[in-house]
């Protein structure tokens, strides 16, 4: 998994390409951890992510809570295989997809 | 009946049976040691597993029955399971001796012992104290139907049963004692029973190491978990974390959340009550435990 980011002042985009599944859940963890101080926007960016586990959700879950007390978390470009998956569990109703 | 009661029974039960079997495991070590007969040493493998057995449900029995505070203490069937491995393991170490001698024995047979009819008079008597115990432990088993009690009922049949067969058999060896067929009587039914009795070993030993071993909740499952913290995604604030488990044919959810403060007590307990409930329908046989980081 390759995480990417940009930052526009309060706005932080986070790019993610690969899997993101048990192995790798953990490094998207800490990266949202680190770099979210301040951060009124995220930005998921799920363009080049082509599976999603009950790991990756967790992280997303814990996210977008966090997100939800300093501002707002957005998941845009969601391939249909992982939009699936956010179907199937209901996140597709607690998250903000664009 | 309640459990805390039927744990109560059991304790005394299982001390009486502990206590009774103290001397009959004396006079099986003597009678094994004068007789020499591999019968009498197979039983004194089985009264030896049997005592440890009785010790261990002795003590678990008495735990239970002073800290029951709920209907179900967790780590119960951990520790029966642990009980069955230590027990049966060493059981099975001594059969495999057993095995070997009777192997021995009947390319080297050896005349039976003149004081083999005393320890026919045991026999004898082992047979009608397992006829008693069996009795009252299924009258415990019919008040209060635990893990416990079951598996006391399966062992005080099978004390009856390898008792009565035992008894069988050393009277066939004193009636038969002048003919050769005598010789190999002993040997003959050890190897028979050994290897029947290592079969059922083996069997409670991959229960119970079944039981024990914690192992991932499969992928559909813990999607199924997240799907419901989903579901009541409005009702707690911060997700912390998702421990799940399952061993046996049990499984264990704890999911770690955290409330805002102007969340009530009778909202928590809503949230838990209805996150269980959910759970439940969507992953059999699973305990869920919601555990509260506290509120924000």
């Amino acid at each position: 998994m390759t995480i990417t980011n940009r930052k526009n002042g309060e706005q932080l985009i986070v790019s993610v390409e690969g899997r993101l599944d048990t192995t790798t859940a953990p490094q998207l963890e800490k990266f949202i951890g680190e770099n979210s101080d301040g951060v009124k926007e995220l930005v998921i960016d799920l363009e080049k992510l082509e599976y999603i586990s009950s790991a990756g959700l967790r992280v997303l879950l814990s996210a977008h809570k966090k997100m939800s007390k300093v501002g707002t978390m957005k998941v845009t470009n969601v391939r249909d295989e992982v939009m699936e998956v956010f179907d199937m569990t209901g996140f597709s109703d607690i998250l903000d997809i664009g | 009946m309640d459990q805390q009661e039927v744990y109560n029974k059991q304790k005394k039960l299982s001390l009486a049976v502990f206590i009774s079997d103290l001397p009959n495991m004396i006079a099986v070590t003597i009678s094994a040691f004068v007789s020499n007969s591999l019968i009498v040493w197979l039983d004194f493998i089985d009264s030896l597993s049997g005592i440890i057995s009785d010790l261990i449900v002795v003590l678990l029995s008495r735990k239970m029955s002073r800290d029951l505070r709920y209907e179900y203490n967790y780590g119960v069937g951990k520790i029966e399971a642990m009980t069955a491995l230590m027990s049966e393991g060493l059981e099975v170490f001594g059969l495999l001796f057993v095995l070997g001698f009777s192997v021995y024995q009947l390319f080297f047979p050896e005349k039976p012992s003149d004081l083999l009819i005393f320890v026919v008079v045991l026999k004898v008597i082992n047979v009608c104290v397992d006829a008693v115990f069996l009795k009252k432990q299924y009258d415990i088993n019919k008040m209060g139907d635990t893990h416990v009690t079951q598996s006391e009922v399966l062992s005080e049949i099978a004390s009856l049963l390898f008792d009565a067969a035992a008894l069988v058999s050393l009277l066939f060896v004193w009636l038969l004692r002048g003919n050769i067929v005598s010789w190999y009587i002993s040997p003959i039914f050890s190897l028979v029973i050994a290897s029947v009795l290592i079969v059922f070993c083996i069997k409670h030993i991959r229960h119970a190491v079944y039981e024990l071993a914690d192992k991932t909740l499969p992928e559909e499952e813990q999607l199924k978990i997240l799907k419901v913290l989903a579901k009541h995604d409005k009702e707690y604030s911060s997700f912390g974390s998702i421990k799940s488990r399952f061993n046996g044919t049990s499984v264990t959810i704890d999911i770690s959340v955290s409330f805002a403060p102007e969340t009530t007590f009778e909202e928590i307990l809503k949230f838990q009550h209805e996150i269980q409930q959910d759970l439940s329908a969507e992953i059999e046989s699973c305990s869920v435990a919601v555990v509260i980081d506290g509120t924000e």
